[in-house]
């Protein structure tokens, strides 16, 4: 039951981060075609932008930090996995927690500073509580996966990484290390 | 200054035990920040989560996603053969053609992928087998490979240009075609460094079959859409028809037409694949991003930057002084840190001290960038060296560093050459 709903939640933040990639290039796409084949542009572009980076972002993180995919530096890896594999291993895993979630307290609590002040964008009109409390929410999932992914591997959170991949059509093909510049 | 060199220190610690290098320059710079502040956790939290929040939501960063979405595209259309085809039918048929054709197919794909280690990897899987073939030495065929990928962040349009354009506060677009130059520079030093390695030990690349002219110019056919979507984005941004951040989702646009049009991304699964290996890779970014953004502001405020200004005046440091003790600096730090992280912790640090100079902060980049890139193949660290011998787990770490070296020095010969002539970089800006 726990596994499902961790596939689940792992796919919805999938869904949600790509669905903002997706529509973050076709909106610059038809901005800049509007502008020059029609004279007209979407009135907003970079407002919205602003709003779909943090879904693309944030969703992207919470899939990254569960399977601890994040940039490391691993020049000393089998040096210290030889003395202290498992101290390590934990302290990697309780360090990213603890900083996850201290990003998500943080971003949540400056979504609630902005809605009491009422702030809003302005070209749009949107209320800009929303970026910090949609990053905070999407972290708030991200911390919980991680959390489910530590329970589940004990802290071998490398090993959920064949679940949260989408690419079952080309598995190994690629993998976002080979994107990274 | 102290204060910020042991915040530096501790994040090497923390760094070498394998903490995620975004987490652990954000926990650093977080804890400096509050210490210099005398304690005060609130200022400190109230900067991070603004920080997070203004970069996470910067239109102008939304280059990166749709950039690397742009090279995800790319690769999954598979050019990477047809590009070495073509590379192959120009100089496949001299001696070390081969080598001089990855060279050239590594440009190719570079000039559309922005990324070093998917050209490296794409490469690796298509040259190899055929310098194999032909029995060339597996030194030079392993070492062109890593060195070809490194043209992934010098030629335009590249992720870290936009990242050091964000530290730097300079203009995305400026520095890519500032990039263009230096990019074909070094793709030619790279093609003379295999020239070279032939001259000194001929058994190593002998020459390839010749291909007539029809299949020449079929060759050269099937690549014309890369080129197309190389000269539209960059071209686009040049003209001034597109800022950088609409260039770049022009060009993911193009590029996922492209890979359509090449019978691939048909399939609804292979779009969600390809959108969630770019969110994947942009939130690895990003995290070390908001992790350096929280650490520049610890070292603002510990006061190392000003610091810096004081004892290169105090020296009376020319500004090329400066720039090449940077250079160094960055060259032995790059053979432990990657790309990113280097740029966003680095630079901030010399930022004022360049300013006060008057260096010319593009031209600056464009170094920065190739010191980066550097930092790439060299020992002990060489992401692409590693990524070579991912691919190609039969050869020795120590022949594919060896095979790399004479590009080390094709990449030394660029520094000095846009160190000593700065039009390199720059010229071009002048023009137009």
């Amino acid at each position: 039951m726990l596994d499902r709903i961790f596939v689940l939640t792992a796919r919805v933040l999938a869904a949600v981060a790509g669905t903002a990639l997706l529509v973050m290039m076709s909106l610059t796409f038809v901005d800049v075609v509007g502008r020059y084949g029609f004279h007209k542009s979407i009135f907003g572009t970079a407002e919205i932008v602003e709003y779909l980076m943090i879904l693309t972002i944030f969703a992207g993180i919470a899939f990254v930090t569960a399977s601890n995919d994040h940039i490391t530096i691993t020049m000393f890896d089998s040096w210290i996995e030889r003395f202290v594999p498992n101290v390590r291993r934990w302290a990697v895993v309780l360090f990213s927690i603890g900083c996850y979630a201290l990003i998500t307290w943080h971003l949540l609590a400056h979504g609630i500073d902005l809605w009491s002040n009422g702030m809003r964008s302005p070209v749009l009109d949107l209320p800009l509580w929303v970026m910090p409390a949609a990053g905070g929410v999407l972290s708030a999932i991200g911390v919980l996966l991680m959390l489910t992914a530590t329970g589940k591997t004990r802290g071998y959170l490398e090993r959920v990484r064949p679940e949260l991949s989408p690419d079952e059509a080309a598995p190994n093909e690629t993998s976002n290390r080979d994107f990274a510049p | 200054m102290t204060l910020a060199i042991i915040g530096f220190a501790v994040l090497l610690v923390l760094s070498f035990i394998g903490f995620p290098l975004g987490f652990a320059t954000l926990a650093v710079g977080l804890v400096g920040f509050a210490y210099t502040r005398g304690w005060d956790w609130h200022a400190a939290f109230t900067m991070m989560s603004q920080q997070v929040v203004e970069t996470g939501s910067s239109y102008g960063l939304s280059v990166i996603p749709l950039f690397v979405l742009m090279g995800v595209f790319i690769y999954r259309s598979h050019i990477s053969e047809d590009l070495y085809r073509a590379s192959y039918a120009m100089v496949g048929r001299f001696r070390g053609g081969l080598a001089q054709s990855t060279v050239l197919a590594c440009a190719g794909f570079a000039a559309v992928s922005g990324s070093s280690l998917a050209t490296a990897a794409t490469m690796a899987k298509v040259a190899m087998p055929h310098m194999r073939s032909y029995r060339y030495d597996d030194s030079l065929s392993s070492g062109v490979i890593s060195a070809g990928g490194t043209l992934g962040i010098m030629i335009p349009p590249s992720v870290p240009m936009v990242i050091y354009s964000l530290v730097a506060q300079v203009d995305v677009g400026q520095m890519f075609i500032a990039g263009v130059v230096p990019g074909i520079l070094l793709t030619l030093l790279f093609m003379g460094a295999v020239y070279a390695s032939v001259l000194r030990n001929p058994g190593s690349g002998p020459a390839g079959k010749p291909m007539s002219r029809p299949e020449r110019w079929q060759a050269y056919l099937r690549v014309w859409p890369v080129l197309a979507l190389f000269v539209f984005v960059l071209g686009g941004i040049y003209a001034g028809a597109f800022t950088p951040t609409e260039a770049s989702g022009m060009g993911a646009m193009g590029a996922a037409l492209f890979a359509i049009w090449r019978g691939h991304l048909r399939s609804l699964r292979d779009l969600y694949a390809s959108l969630i290996e770019a969110c994947k890779t942009t939130a690895t970014l990003f995290t070390v991003i908001f992790g350096a953004q929280v650490f520049a502001n610890f070292i603002n405020l510990s006061g190392l930057p000003g610091d810096l200004v004081n004892i290169v005046d105090d020296m009376h440091l020319s500004a090329i002084g400066v720039v090449v003790a940077v250079c160094i600096i960055n060259i032995i730090l790059g053979m432990i840190f990657e790309s990113v992280g280097l740029l966003l912790l680095v630079v901030p640090v010399f930022l004022p001290t360049l300013i006060q100079l008057d260096v010319d902060l593009i031209w600056f980049g464009i170094i920065m960038i190739l010191v980066v890139e550097m930092g790439l193949i060299t020992p002990p660290i060489g992401m692409n060296v590693f990524v070579v011998k991912t691919v190609i787990p039969d050869l020795a770490l120590g022949r594919i560093f060896r095979g790399v070296m004479p590009f080390v020095v094709a990449d030394i010969i660029a520094l000095a050459l846009i160190l000593i002539i700065p039009a390199i970089a720059v010229g071009v800006l002048v023009l137009r």
